[in-house]
């Protein structure tokens, strides 16, 4: 594989099962920062979230001949593998909660409202992470999970061994908290998606 | 205005996207952990031995099975070089020469995968839950779901350094973690120990890389002793523990050993004609 700029995922993979190191290190390119970012909002924790990511690459490497040989949508597979990764390191150490808890903190944001383009935008960024990570354990894991990571209420059900009901009452109370704790930057929030 | 369903879903479609790691740096480490696995990949002619080899030692493993007691599958290596089996659950072993491994077939991979160790082995074991792979040697037992490690035993030792993953190691109640990266030795009437391992020396009878900074030369004979048997004395009973660095690569030990006896200013010489017993003379300049 000469070029393995321009090769389709597809092929990097087919690639990488017999032994081509070139193909894993463009997939590495590609997909390293989308990945972490996978494993971060589910770990909270970025050197634990970039050991998870590098681990599955190793293992893509180490295990090669195993993969799958027709992998059409290798995004999926890859992020599929990074989410079972960070659920597992969070069920090692035993930071699924099994019960609800309070959020950390409810008083309102205090972040000072800054005036240019881009310092807003990152306002509005820290402002929705802060948001997102004072929401109890459970109750972040099962919204990360279903608004960010696209997983229905069925699969997150299954991963965190609870009831689908109980997963749409995570969800009803981390829109209820959201709403709140960002209700304060509305003015941003409508200037920022117009 | 309150904020609807709809503006919460846009806004949280952004969260940790503003978390943005090196890549060059990523794909540097990436480059460190996989290294030493790359040598035993197809291609290079020691591992079409293995694989010549591998076939053999079925075969040998068969009539073992055949003439073992009780219900023991045994594994063992005759060789004189690593050799590979697969496990039926998918787990790669590949023995150190001299080195055995056993387990029930009958039993295996059903609610665990117990597997007993004697010698030295590295393990990439098959990722499963619900069936924790458990190897021990009669002083400790190490607990896996999912990972890779090299594990050495000897009389009432049990030491274990992991390349990816993690491990717990467990002996009479006491347990404790052991990461990528890091190594762990339980022996008996000791309390289990812990400590970082970043070069992965205990790797070095298989991969045939040992990395030193600033090493201690008593730790830099422990590693020797640990891959390949190898006991050296100090003239006149007196040892120089000066510090070694340096990457070496290769697989003749005893001659990589010569080498960093000759940095540090110091002869070795062979005692006997086993190739495992030598002795370390000259100037300390400590």
């Amino acid at each position: 594989m000469p070029d393995t700029t321009s090769a389709t995922d597809t092929a990097l993979f087919a690639a990488l099962r017999t032994g081509e190191s070139a193909a894993l290190d463009e997939l590495f390119r590609r997909y390293y920062v989308d990945l972490c970012r996978v494993a971060i909002r589910l770990v909270s924790d970025g050197p634990a979230a970039e050991d998870i990511v590098q681990e599955m690459f190793t293992s893509l490497w180490t295990k090669r001949d195993r993969l799958p040989e027709e992998t059409p949508a290798v995004n999926a597979y890859l992020r599929r593998s990074v989410r079972n990764r960070s659920l597992n390191f969070l069920r090692d150490r035993k930071r699924i909660p099994v019960d609800d808890a309070e959020p950390s903190d409810t008083t309102a944001d205090t972040l000072h409202q800054q005036p240019t383009a881009a310092l807003e935008r990152e306002e509005l960024q820290t402002r929705v992470n802060r948001a997102i990570d004072r929401l109890p354990e459970r109750c972040r894991l099962v919204f990360v999970m279903s608004k960010v990571e696209d997983m229905s209420h069925r699969e997150i059900a299954d991963e965190l061994s609870i009831s689908v009901k109980t997963v749409e009452n995570q969800m009803t109370r981390a829109y209820k908290f959201l709403r709140e704790w960002l209700a304060p930057a509305i003015l941003l929030i409508l200037s920022y998606f117009g | 205005m309150p904020l609807d369903y709809k503006d919460i879903d846009r806004l949280v479609s952004t969260y940790r996207e503003d978390y943005t790691p090196d890549v060059d740096q990523g794909l540097r480490q990436l480059h460190r952990r996989i290294t030493p696995v790359r040598r035993l990949r197809p291609y290079s002619r020691r591992t079409y031995l293995m694989g010549a080899a591998a076939a053999l030692a079925l075969v040998v493993t068969g009539l073992l099975f055949l003439l073992g007691p009780g219900n023991q599958e045994r594994l063992i290596n005759q060789s004189n070089q690593p050799l590979a089996f697969d496990l039926p659950d998918g787990t790669r072993i590949t023995l150190q020469q001299g080195s055995e491994a056993t387990y029930d077939p009958d039993d295996y991979n059903l609610e665990t995968r117990r597997v007993e160790l004697r010698g030295q082995a590295f393990f990439e074991v098959h990722p499963d839950r619900d069936r924790p792979f458990l190897v021990s040697n009669g002083t400790a037992e190490l607990r896996v779901t999912g990972t890779a490690f090299n594990l050495r035993t000897e009389d009432r030792t049990m030491e274990v350094e992991v390349s990816e993953g993690s491990v717990l190691l467990q002996r009479d109640g006491e347990a404790i973690e052991v990461s990528a990266l890091e190594c762990g030795l339980a022996r008996a009437g000791q309390p289990l120990k812990h400590a970082s391992s970043p070069n992965l020396n205990h790797h070095a009878w298989r991969t045939g890389a040992l990395k030193f900074d600033h090493t201690p030369m008593s730790e830099v004979l422990e590693y020797f002793y640990d891959n390949w048997g190898i006991e050296c004395t100090w003239a006149g009973g007196k040892p120089c523990n000066y510090a070694v660095s340096g990457n070496y690569q290769g697989g003749d030990a005893g001659a990589v050993l010569s080498d960093i006896a000759k940095l540090g200013g110091l002869d070795l010489t062979p005692q006997g004609s086993d190739g495992k017993h030598y002795e370390l003379s000259g100037p300390c300049s400590l």
